[in-house]
């Protein structure tokens, strides 16, 4: 009986376009291919991203090194491969987990209501008072400088605005669904509320969580650019851009190319998140 | 016969959201001084002719007619410029709803005003006042400096008038102006319309679902169906013996004014309308084979032209109850 | 009253939240402040001294007693009393970021507008290409770039640094290089203030405009095919008029929430273009202290921030009865 009140809601504004699908259908593939690179990055990459090679330190691009050198002689194109990992391994988790938490605690507070939600919300909205930069390098500065730290310190800058986004969610279908709940017998809170109710934010936390993966690979890099993220030798795009700036009137490639890989898979994210949500507008 | 103060040479209205045109193709003439009304019901093309008639709908339809002649020049063929000063001092346009029509974070007198260039406000702002008393509105001074919230649907659309009326227009274009409204608020702003017209000598455009009010003021009637033009004349003579099955079924179903009822929906059956044969051919009662493969054209019998294969034994066949409706025009 | 009670709740949330970072760091304070040579009891001597054997507790309220009294404590970089660094360093950050939220927040909206009104025109179309670019471009690597386009290969461009007091003939009233130029009226000093302002203002502004031109944009669009647009057009109202005083004035309510919003974005993207630019403000100096663990400077910074961007929204809260006028009614 519960399955029917849910059908009734879930019936309505199931209409994806074709454009939509095709977007889908994009996006899908760009996440296989990025998930290829990050788990099987020797694959494509020609050299060991961590090997020097000082004697061919600072080369420009060549047929045999594409994106050039670094001063350990590194080559770039290896580097920035193996990186993937590191950047946008490294978003995709803090994002996944940023959203899980997120969505569970707004899904609490929602649902039950009264002072759970009460101070939960509180404690949301001193955290998005806060300039998430900020938050997030004094995070990550407190907690030690390195990768976990830093991304320890994006899932909590992350989470509240997940919180607060499902918890209106809930706020709504909870409403229309009461009426049904009433005439329903036996199924507890927690079933409703885990296997029916939650599901139904797919969507819009799904558009959120994959545009956010792109905000959040640029406030990674900017963290690991500072300092205060990944460290040497880690092939990570902002300490590589980081490491570069002593170079750059020289070697503009080494600050270049890894640049251009974060402004690429960014724009992709948050492109797709923009079709993805065509229903929304 | 003098010149017509408007006249309409075949106008094809299509959105760019459709393929079918929301106005087929239609003609009609307006004299000066004198109220023409469009009847019909939701979908057959009556409020997009008016607003047609201005150009407004230029961003989402195509406007097309052999010419609109206003005054004797092709407003179709008219600059932006030009355009502009003839919504300002010439027509004057009330639109159907009041709420949204208006702009609720400026005051009324301010978005009002905003044609007029800064020397000429203060002079164009008493006659705001004063046009706004004669539509009925109380303590106008305060009003003008009101926002639209503040006020009731009546009084913004009695506001909407005067406004309309600022410029001095000889035509006034008014689409469906109370139907947003109550009953009793509809008789006294029909009244005023009515009185203003007799007043300025203006001529008006009355765009209406409604035969009840439309037979008040209106001298002459057009009644459009899915986008053509069915029946038209004097609007006495077109409902004391109307002489398309469309326009008897209007009538019968018309509401009274102190018992005003919904027209039914038929929308998809206005889509479908055929173009090879008559438009009502799917609804008629009277339809015959030729209803559906040779389009009627629209001929003059007696006062009225009328567009149907059958017009000489509609009288009979629907029992149309003779001098039912007296018209006050 | 209820607004004011919510801002303090929120400046001692950030206090707390930021005392409890700063005996979480890994270092030990005592030791950093001794220096690194010294030995064991000189260290316990500074621990002493700092009150850093005092219960945790009591640590706290000591802060937020010194914090009231606006004692900030001494920096362990600079040797000086925090207090005096920030008043220092803060109108050269003030610098950067007015100058950039000014220009971004004008030319963003006018740009949205224009979009909004004639989508199908070539320069329409190239935002549309490079809205996303602009959002998606990190805010340090454009400043790396600048850097190597506009310094080093075509040299226009000072590379690093702001205005270099010493070498004009300048008194220093604020701090901030344009302002003191043109107070001590030197227009050769304005000339360097200015040139050197360009670029780290230019990288601020480009990672942030898309943002606003997007939105208003967005915005503007909805309301120009609301209703009250074609009463407008049908009395005979310019076009322009209809779109700047009609469509925009009803549109600016989410956009000023965005750009308030915004200005709290811009003091982390201030930070990165300092270290880029070596710009000696706020930034530079918060970041020094973020990696010597220099945690006086660390506490009072994120004071200041805070407090100036719960100031700032709660300003842009203040706006919405202006725009709105169905809200003034509550007053």
């Amino acid at each position: 009986m519960i399955r029917t009140g849910v059908n009734f809601i879930s019936k309505r504004g199931r209409k994806s376009s074709v454009s939509q699908k095709i977007g889908v259908s994009f996006f899908t593939t760009f996440v296989i291919l990025l998930l290829t690179v990050i788990l099987f990055p020797g694959f494509f990459a020609p050299y060991d991203p961590l090997e020097l090679d000082v004697i061919n330190r600072l080369q420009a691009p060549s047929k045999a090194h594409i994106f050039g050198t670094d001063e350990g002689g590194r080559d770039i194109y290896s580097r920035v491969l193996y990186g993937t990992k590191d950047s946008v391994g490294a978003s995709i988790i803090i994002v996944l987990m940023a959203s899980g938490l997120g969505t569970i605690l707004g899904a609490i507070a929602g649902w039950f209501g009264g002072k759970t939600d009460f101070y939960l919300m509180r404690i949301v909205d001193v955290f998005l008072s806060f300039p998430y930069l900020v938050l997030a390098m004094a995070l990550a500065a407190s907690l030690g400088r390195d990768m976990r730290s830093a991304i320890l310190a994006l899932i909590l800058v992350w989470w509240p605005s997940y919180a607060r986004m499902v918890r209106g969610q809930v706020l709504s279908i909870k409403e229309r669904l009461f009426i049904r709940a009433a005439r329903t017998v036996g199924a507890s809170s927690y079933q409703i509320l885990f296997w029916h109710i939650i599901p139904h934010t797919y969507r819009t936390v799904g558009v959120r969580a994959s545009m956010d993966v792109g905000y959040v690979l640029i406030s990674l890099t900017g963290l690991s650019f500072l300092g205060l993220g990944a460290q040497n030798p880690s092939p990570e795009w902002g300490l590589m851009i980081s490491n570069a700036r002593s170079y750059v009137l020289a070697s503009w490639w080494y600050s270049v190319f890894p640049g251009i890989a974060i402004l690429l898979v960014v724009s992709l994210f948050i492109y797709a998140a923009d079709r993805f949500s065509g229903v929304e507008k | 016969m003098s010149e017509p103060l408007l006249s309409v040479k075949n106008l094809e209205v299509t959105y760019f959201s459709s393929p079918t045109s929301a106005v087929k193709g239609i003609s009609f003439d307006i004299q000066p001084a004198s109220c023409l009304a469009i009847v019909g019901e939701s979908g057959s093309g009556k409020s997009t002719t008016a607003l047609a008639i201005a150009r407004l709908l230029e961003n989402s339809a195509a406007t097309k007619a052999s010419a609109i002649l206003f005054e004797g020049n092709n407003i179709l063929k008219a600059t932006k410029k030009e355009l502009r000063k003839l919504r300002k001092d010439r027509i004057g346009i009330v639109f159907q709803d009041p709420i949204a029509s208006w702009n609720l974070s400026r005051k009324v007198g301010t978005q009002l005003l905003d044609a007029f260039d800064k020397s000429e406000r203060p002079e164009r702002r008493e006659k705001l006042i004063s046009y706004m008393e004669k539509v009925g509105i109380d303590k106008a001074a305060q009003v003008i400096d009101m926002y639209p919230y503040m006020l009731s649907g009546g009084m913004m659309q009695r506001a909407m008038i005067a406004g309309a009326l600022l410029g001095n227009p000889v035509l006034l274009i008014a689409d469906e102006p109370t139907s947003a409204l109550d009953v009793t608020v509809q008789a006294d702003l029909l009244n005023l319309l009515s009185e203003l017209r007799k007043e300025q000598g203006l001529a008006m455009l009355l765009v209406s679902h409604n035969l009840a009010v439309v037979s008040q003021i209106a001298e002459r009637t057009v009644v459009m169906y899915s986008g053509e033009i069915i029946e038209e004349g004097p609007t006495s003579t077109l409902i004391n013996s109307a002489k398309h099955p469309y326009t008897v079924n209007l009538i019968r179903s018309m509401p009274s004014m102190d018992q005003p009822r919904k027209v039914t929906l038929y929308t998809n059956e206005i889509r479908n309308a055929s173009s090879q044969g008559c438009v009502y051919a799917n609804r008629c009662p009277l339809v015959i084979p030729m209803c559906n493969s040779e389009k009627p054209v629209l001929q003059l019998i007696g006062e009225t032209k009328v567009a149907c294969h059958r017009h000489s034994e509609v009288a009979k066949l629907l029992e149309v109850p003779n001098g039912a409706i007296t018209s006050n025009s | 009253m209820q607004r004011l009670s919510w801002m303090l709740l929120v400046v001692w949330a950030s206090l707390t939240l930021t005392f409890i970072l700063s005996r979480v760091i890994p270092a030990d304070p005592a030791r950093l402040a001794a220096g690194l040579q010294a030995g064991p009891e000189q260290v316990l001597e500074v621990r002493k001294a700092l009150g850093l054997d005092k219960p945790l507790i009591v640590q706290y309220f000591t802060y937020l007693k010194d914090i009231l009294r606006l004692d900030l404590g001494d920096s362990i970089q600079t040797r000086q009393p925090v207090l005096d660094d920030i008043v220092r360093y803060l109108p050269v950050t003030l610098e950067l970021v007015l100058l950039s939220f000014f220009i971004y927040a004008t030319l963003g909206v006018l740009f949205g507008v224009l979009w909004a009104r004639f989508p199908k025109n070539i320069f329409s179309k190239f935002l549309s290409l490079t809205s996303i670019l602009g959002v998606a471009m990190p805010v340090f690597w454009v400043g790396l770039l600048l850097q190597l386009i506009f310094a080093a290969k075509l040299q226009w461009l000072p590379l690093a640094g702001n205005l270099q007091y010493q070498n004009y003939d300048i008194t220093r009233y604020t701090g901030m290089g344009i302002l003191d130029s043109i107070l001590s009226w030197n227009f050769e000093a304005l000339g360097a203030a200015t040139l050197a302002v360009i670029l780290p203002v230019t990288t601020l502004v480009l990672s942030q405009i898309a943002i606003a031109t997007r939105l208003t944009k967005s915005t503007v669009e909805v309301e120009l095919r609301q209703h009250y647009v074609r009463s407008a057009r049908a009395r005979g109202v310019a076009e322009w008029k209809i779109t700047f005083f009609d469509a925009l004035r009803n549109a600016l309510n989410p956009v000023v929430t965005m750009l308030g919003l915004q200005f709290g974005w811009l003091f982390g993207g201030t930070i990165l273009v300092e270290v880029v630019f070596s710009w000696p403000g706020l930034g530079l100096y918060g970041f020094n202290a973020f990696r010597t663990f220099d945690y006086n400077p660390i506490l009072a910074i994120t004071l200041v921030i805070t407090v100036t961007f719960v100031v700032v929204n709660e300003l842009v809260a203040l706006l919405y009865p202006l725009l709105d006028p169905k809200l003034r009614e509550r007053e």
